[in-house]
C-alpha cells in the first residue's frame, strides 16, 4: 500500500481490529474523523454469527456507502455528515446467553448503553440538521435521501422474506443511488440484504429451539440457582428484567447479568450456543443457497469499489457542507 | 387491479376528510432538540393529516393497509403508542419508516419491551393484515413470531437492522 504520509488515517487501518478513537463534529463546517470501529455485536450490526468473518468487509460497505450519500447529498445541495455504524460501539447484543463477564460487570444488560445509542442517534449531525430545516427543505433534504414517496404499488424495490410477508421502498433518492453504484444491480441488493437479515432472523429462532441450547440451558440455570437466581433459561431472566424495568437497580440488573455470563461460560451453554450457530447456519445456507450465494456475490464484488471509495475519501477529505462547486 | 384500488379509494378518502386538530400539534414547523427527542415524542403527528404529506423524517403507522384509515407520525421514540393520536397501541396494520437517517423497531409491548420487528430506513410494510409480518427478533420474549398486525405498542429509532 502507498504511504499515504500526511492523511489523517492510512485508510487499510479500517480493515484492521479496532483501535478507539471517537467520532467528533464540533461545528457544521467541521470534518468528522471517522473512528475505527470495535466489531460490536449489536441491534444495528450482522455480526459474526454467520461462519463468516465479514465484520470488517460489513465496516467497509457501511463506510464506503456512506462516502457514497455525502457525494451524492452535496451534488443535490445538501450537507451530509457520514454516520457509523455503531454510534455507541461498547453497545453489544447477546441473542443466546450473555456471556463476557467483564462486559457484564460493566454494562449490566446495556440498558443505560441503550439510552445512550438513543442520545446518540438523535445528536447525529444529519438529524440535527434535519430537524433545524422549514419543512418544505427539509421534505427535500429526505427526498433527496429516500427517494419521493412510493405510492405506485408496482413500482420500487421489494423483498419477499423467509421469515413471512413483503418489505417495499423507493428505488430513487441517494441511497438507491448509492446502492446501485456500490452493488451494481439495486433490486438484487435490496432482496439479497433484506433475505439476508430474515435469515439471520431464523437462525437466532433455530438455535434457542434447539434440543442441545435447551439441555444447555438446564446446567445454566442450575448455576444460577446456586448464586440464588432462578431462572429456566435467560430468556425467562430477559423476560423478567423486561417486566421490571422500573423497579430493578442498576447494581441489581449487573448482579444478575454477571451471574448469567458466569454461568454461560462454567455451564457451557456459551460454547453450546456458539457451535449451534455454526451448526444452524450451515442448514440454512443449505436450504437457502441461491439467496445467500447472492449476498455473497454481491459484496465480493463491491469490496474493491468499496475499498477505492474510502481510500479517494481519505486521500482527499472534503467539508460535509456542500459547496457551490462540486465536481 | 386490486391493490391500486385500495390505494386510490384510501387516498380519496383521506383527501376528503377535514384534518382533525390533533391533540398534539407540530406538524413540521419547529423542530424538537435532541434532548426531546431522547425521550418520548411530545407530540406525534395525526396522520391522517400526515399520510398525504410529502418526506417528513417520520416513521409512521396507519390503521388499515396501504397507508389507510388515519393513523399516527412520529419523530422521536414513544415508550406507548396507547397515548398516541388517540391511540394507536394494537392498531396498525401498515407502516413507513420515513425517517431522515435512522432504522427503527417496533415492539410487542410498551417501554420496548418483548419482541421486536426492524424497518430499515425507507422501509415500508403496507399490508400487515395479511398476517405475515411478525415479531421475528428477541427469541423467546412475549410476543415473539406472532404476527405484527394490531400488536405494536412502541418504538425506538436503531442505527440500523442487524
Amino acid at each position: 500500500m502507498p504511504d499515504r504520509g500526511s492523511a489523517r488515517r492510512h485508510p487499510l487501518r479500517a480493515l484492521l481490529p479496532p483501535l478507539a478513537a471517537l467520532l467528533t463534529v464540533t461545528a457544521c463546517t467541521a470534518q468528522p474523523v471517522t473512528s475505527d470501529r470495535a466489531v460490536a455485536v449489536s441491534d444495528a450490526t450482522p455480526g459474526p454469527t454467520t461462519g463468516t468473518a465479514d465484520g470488517s468487509l460489513d465496516d467497509l460497505l457501511w463506510r464506503a456507502e456512506q462516502e457514497l450519500l455525502k457525494t451524492c447529498m452535496q451534488a443535490k445541495g445538501f450537507p451530509f455528515w457520514p454516520k457509523p455504524k455503531n454510534p455507541v460501539p461498547e453497545y453489544r447484543e447477546f441473542p443466546y446467553v450473555l456471556d463476557d463477564v467483564g462486559w457484564a460487570r460493566r454494562n449490566g444488560y446495556g440498558t443505560k448503553l441503550l439510552r445512550q445509542l438513543d442520545d446518540a442517534l438523535a445528536d447525529d449531525p444529519n438529524e440535527r440538521y434535519f430537524r433545524s430545516l422549514p419543512p418544505s427543505r427539509a421534505e427535500a433534504a429526505a427526498t433527496a435521501l429516500n427517494g419521493p414517496r412510493l405510492t405506485d404499488p408496482d413500482a420500487g424495490l421489494r423483498a419477499d422474506l423467509p421469515t413471512g410477508g413483503s418489505v417495499r421502498r423507493s428505488d430513487q433518492g441517494c441511497t438507491s443511488d448509492a446502492e446501485r453504484t456500490l452493488y451494481g444491480d439495486l433490486p438484487a441488493w435490496y432482496r439479497a440484504g433484506h433475505i439476508h437479515q430474515s435469515l439471520r432472523s431464523l437462525q437466532r429462532q433455530q438455535v434457542l429451539g434447539d434440543a442441545e441450547f435447551v439441555a444447555a440451558t438446564h446446567d445454566w440455570s442450575k448455576c444460577m440457582a446456586q448464586r440464588g437466581h432462578r431462572y429456566t433459561d435467560p430468556q425467562a431472566l430477559r423476560a423478567y428484567l423486561d417486566d421490571n424495568r422500573d423497579t430493578v437497580r442498576p447494581e441489581q440488573e449487573i448482579t444478575l447479568a454477571v451471574a448469567e455470563a458466569s454461568c454461560a461460560q462454567s455451564s457451557g451453554l456459551a460454547a453450546r450456543a456458539s457451535a449451534l450457530e455454526g451448526k444452524h447456519w450451515t442448514g440454512i445456507r443449505q436450504r437457502y443457497h441461491a439467496e445467500i450465494d447472492e449476498w455473497n456475490d454481491l459484496r465480493r464484488a463491491a469490496e474493491p469499489r468499496a475499498t477505492a471509495l474510502v481510500r479517494a475519501a481519505a486521500a482527499s477529505p472534503t467539508s460535509p457542507v456542500a459547496t457551490a462547486t462540486v465536481h | 387491479m386490486k391493490i391500486r384500488t385500495t390505494i386510490a379509494s384510501a387516498a380519496l378518502v383521506l383527501a376528503s376528510l377535514a384534518v382533525p386538530a390533533a391533540a398534539q400539534a407540530a406538524p413540521g414547523g419547529a423542530a424538537p432538540t435532541g434532548a426531546t427527542a431522547t425521550g418520548a415524542q411530545a407530540s406525534p403527528t395525526s396522520a391522517a393529516m400526515a399520510s398525504t404529506a410529502a418526506a417528513d423524517g417520520k416513521v409512521y403507522a396507519w390503521r388499515d393497509p396501504y397507508r389507510g384509515g388515519g393513523g399516527c407520525a412520529w419523530s422521536g421514540r414513544s415508550d406507548n403508542w396507547q397515548y398516541d393520536c388517540g391511540d394507536m397501541r394494537n392498531k396498525a396494520s401498515s407502516l413507513e419508516n420515513r425517517g431522515y437517517s435512522d432504522a427503527v423497531n417496533f415492539y410487542y409491548h410498551p417501554n420496548q419491551g418483548g419482541a421486536w420487528a426492524c424497518l430499515g430506513r425507507g422501509d415500508m410494510w403496507l399490508d400487515l393484515s395479511i398476517g405475515r409480518e411478525i415479531f421475528s427478533w428477541g427469541a423467546n420474549l412475549d410476543g415473539y413470531r406472532l404476527k405484527l398486525d394490531n400488536a405494536i405498542a412502541s418504538h425506538r429509532w436503531v442505527a440500523g437492522c442487524p
